[in-house]
């Protein structure tokens, strides 16, 4: 009986196994082999068109040391632009998720027209973004002009390019919403109705039940807009081309100037990797906090 | 507990996927570099007698290349005229992005598949000193079709005094643009077309703020001119180097210090000028905020919509705007004094990875040639300027292209465009500083500070001068630029 139990199990094994090789091999030859390449490259000053040589750690020196003149500035645009714009887009989209949620007339219309704007492409929503916003010709500043306010330079001064953005990418928060609407259908109704029949108000029912039984979605979309807010890439690179005075040049803009326009492989790979690990250890720190916050129901 | 770890790993695997951008073989990289010292060992001379096939056995040769639409209409066109009068010659022609030009380009070069012939910009001359490409003086030799006296003498992407990546292959200029229809509206003369007669940079402004008004169609030299609420500008400007340096050089400065050891914007005579593009914005009021960023209208659009009455630019805005159905014309810079200012343009380059050199140079003289063709004599006759000097000394030849007759060239043409620049060029700063693409980017960013006001030219100049001194190593032909 042991055996044969432990020959099923084998046999489930392997074929699990077999199951998940697609995945296993598209990991390892898209994603591993890459990284370990790059790795490697990243202690080279490999430029793509020349025999590289090993020049040991100063690729990674030169950004630490301050030989790098952007290297510390798109650090600090990209922790600002981080800082920002995770917390606005999960009160945004949830705050829309919550009124998505009621059940009202045409629900699926608005649940559309909200979701719509994260199907654009970043070009097309940055061409319209650019038009909006030019401060000498745009239809922000006119608004702003015709109700009495002074105009704004939005993507153009220094100090407002960041919020700007930040305020951008609110637009297209379309997925993160669909997340938190998919998870407020599994808040348990009964809680809700016990909160009522106690006499509590809207207030209660948020903060003493969705909220703390959506903490698991919401833990994860906090983690997936704190990776995809480090990788922010296409706004800057369309809109402001990091601009004005490196203002808004992110990381990964940075990264791709360095590869790409200045052809230096090697040291692109070492700015890549010091944003891996950058990214790791802030994962690595939102995970531990999670225990002080995140209910995971039967738990 | 289950869901948290299938979470871990979908988050590792998210956070993977910003490596994969690095991602490259170092084997294939390693082939390229043996193909191409393989090649490299053939001398020229070998190579452009010994034809590599016969009449019978057409070849391939790839040729990668960037531009508008209008310039990939004309060069695919002129790539099938090409192949007609050749037909044991078949060419790969390969339009690219500018923007992701030199990214793909690198990557068929690791990939083995080098291209025969490309545009080029300035990273060409990195390829040079790499052994990629070939030395255009070499090619030259014993070649009267492509003797280096039959070209302008500043057109030279050399990447040192013996080894040239070639003359540019078709010119553009410095060009200042206008909107004849505003002029007539606002009854101010229309700017000047030849040196002798040019603004000073005091007349530019009187007209610029003649030329900008307000919402209440006040002009900015009316005291009550509100100058938050402008509806129309005198004038635009792009921001870069190929904008201010015709300025620079005029007023006695220069890209680089004297010794050419460090920056030269900062010194008083480079700065004063940028300086007087930025008061342009921030004192007078006669120019847009919005030129640092991405979201300027090109000249065309600028000037067929009447949001700016002059654009100072690059000629290559000139098909646009005879395509916009506007009454634009041409004007000389407002430089009064010691008139100085460039030809530029990217060259055809020529890698010693090819097989068919015979070949590739039959395409390097039809592409460079202005009439080697109707679509590319169209191109010499709307956005591109010749770089052959007979095309500017020889009055027919030079009819061919510049005749005011074209639609492209509007009346005063022959003289605010060619001529001026003719007689008056130095190198293009872009051709001639070391590094210049790096320095620029450096340059540029701090340039920001200046126009939107937060920062005086000198001062924002001297304070990014460390960073950029380093990076400085001289220029290519030896004297400052």
């Amino acid at each position: 009986m042991k055996n044969k139990m432990t020959l099923r199990k084998k046999r489930e094994n392997i074929a699990g196994f077999f199951f998940s090789l697609p995945c296993i091999i598209g990991f390892i030859m898209f994603a591993a082999i890459p990284m370990m390449v790059s790795l490697g490259l990243s202690f080279t000053d490999y430029n793509v068109i020349n025999h590289s040589t090993f020049v040991g750690l100063d690729n990674y020196s030169k950004l630490f040391n301050g030989d790098d003149p952007y290297f510390y500035k798109s650090l600090k645009v990209t922790i600002y632009y981080v800082a920002l714009s995770v917390p606005t887009s999960i009160i945004f989209s949830f705050s829309i998720a919550m009124l998505l949620n009621r059940d009202i007339k045409g629900k699926g219309i608005f649940r559309t027209l909200f979701y719509l704007p994260s199907i654009v492409p970043t070009v097309a929503i940055s061409a319209i973004w650019l038009w909006v916003l030019n401060p000498d010709f745009g239809l922000a500043n006119s608004i702003l002009k015709s109700i009495g306010l002074s105009p704004s330079r939005w993507l153009t001064s220094e100090a407002t390019v960041i919020p700007t953005l930040v305020f951008i990418n609110l637009w297209t928060t379309g997925s993160t919403m669909v997340i938190f609407l998919a998870g407020m259908q599994d808040v348990p109704r009964q809680l809700i109705e016990a909160v009522e029949i106690d006499g509590g108000g809207f207030r209660t029912k948020l903060f003493h039940v969705i909220v703390p039984m959506m903490t698991p979605t919401i833990f994860y979309n906090v983690v997936m807009g704190f990776i995809s807010g480090f990788q922010v890439f296409a706004q800057s690179y369309i809109m402001t081309s990091g601009g004005p005075n490196n203002s808004s040049l992110f990381y990964v803009f940075y990264l791709y100037r360095e590869a790409f326009q200045f052809m230096r492989m090697g040291s692109a790979c070492s700015i890549a990797w010091v944003l891996f690990i950058i990214i790791m250890i802030f994962t690595a720190i939102l995970f531990k906090l999670q225990n002080k916050w995140v209910y995971y129901g039967g738990e | 507990m289950k869901m948290k770890k299938s979470k871990i790993t979908a988050l590792i695997l998210a956070v993977a996927l910003v490596m994969s951008g690095c991602s490259s073989s170092d084997d294939k990289t390693q082939q390229t570099t043996d193909t191409t010292a393989q090649t490299s060992t053939n001398t020229v001379t070998e190579a452009t007698t010994v034809p590599k096939t016969t009449s019978g056995d057409p070849v391939e040769i790839t040729f990668t290349y960037w531009g508008s639409g209008a310039e990939k209409e004309a060069i695919e066109a002129s790539i099938a005229t090409f192949e007609d009068a050749y037909p044991n010659i078949k060419v790969k022609g390969m339009h690219i992005p500018s923007e992701d030009f030199l990214t793909k380009l690198n990557a068929m070069i690791a990939a083995g598949e080098t291209p025969d012939i490309s545009y080029s910009a300035s990273w060409k001359c990195q390829f040079g000193e790499d052994g990629l490409i070939y030395n255009f003086f070499d090619l030259a030799k014993g070649d009267p079709d492509l003797s280096v006296d039959k070209y302008l003498d500043t057109c030279w992407w050399n990447w040192s005094p013996t080894e040239s990546a070639g003359p540019i292959m078709a010119n553009v200029t410095t060009s200042l643009m206008y909107n004849a229809d505003m002029f007539k509206e606002a009854n101010v003369d229309l700017p000047p077309t030849t040196v002798d007669s040019a603004w000073s940079w005091e007349e530019f402004v009187d007209v610029a703020q003649q030329l900008t008004i307000d919402s209440s169609g006040r002009n900015a030299k009316d005291p009550n001119f509100d100058s938050n609420n402008i509806s129309q500008y005198g004038i635009m400007f792009s921001p870069n180097w190929n904008v201010y340096m015709p300025f620079v050089y005029s007023n006695g400065g220069g890209y680089l210090n004297e010794d050419m050891t460090g920056l030269g914007l900062n010194d008083p005579a480079a700065a004063k000028v940028i300086q007087n593009f930025a008061d342009l914005i921030n004192v007078y009021h006669v120019a847009p905020t919005a030129i640092q960023s991405n979201s300027m209208p090109a000249a065309a659009t600028a000037l067929a919509s009447k949001q700016a009455a002059m654009y100072i630019d690059g000629s290559w805005n000139h098909l646009d705007l005879s395509k916009a159905g506007i009454n634009w014309g041409v004007g000389v810079l407002p430089i009064n004094q010691n008139y100085t200012t460039f030809l530029d343009g990217g060259s055809l380059i020529v890698f010693k990875a090819t097989e068919h050199l015979k070949e590739t140079m039959l395409l390097y003289k039809w592409i460079t040639n202005p009439e080697s063709s109707a679509e590319i004599t169209e191109m010499f006759r709307t956005i591109w300027l010749p770089v052959q000097k007979e095309y500017y000394t020889d009055a027919k030849k030079l009819d061919f292209w510049a005749s005011e007759d074209l639609p492209a060239r509007p009346t005063g043409f022959k003289d605010a465009v060619v001529l001026s620049t003719y007689e008056n060029q130095v190198i293009a700063t872009e051709i001639d500083v070391k590094n210049f693409n790096e320095i620029n980017t450096l340059v540029n960013s701090s340039l920001d500070q200046v126009w939107s006001g937060d920062k005086t030219a000198e001062e924002a100049m001297t304070e990014v001068k460390d960073q950029v001194d380093s990076l400085v190593d001289g220029t290519y032909s030896g004297n400052r630029s």
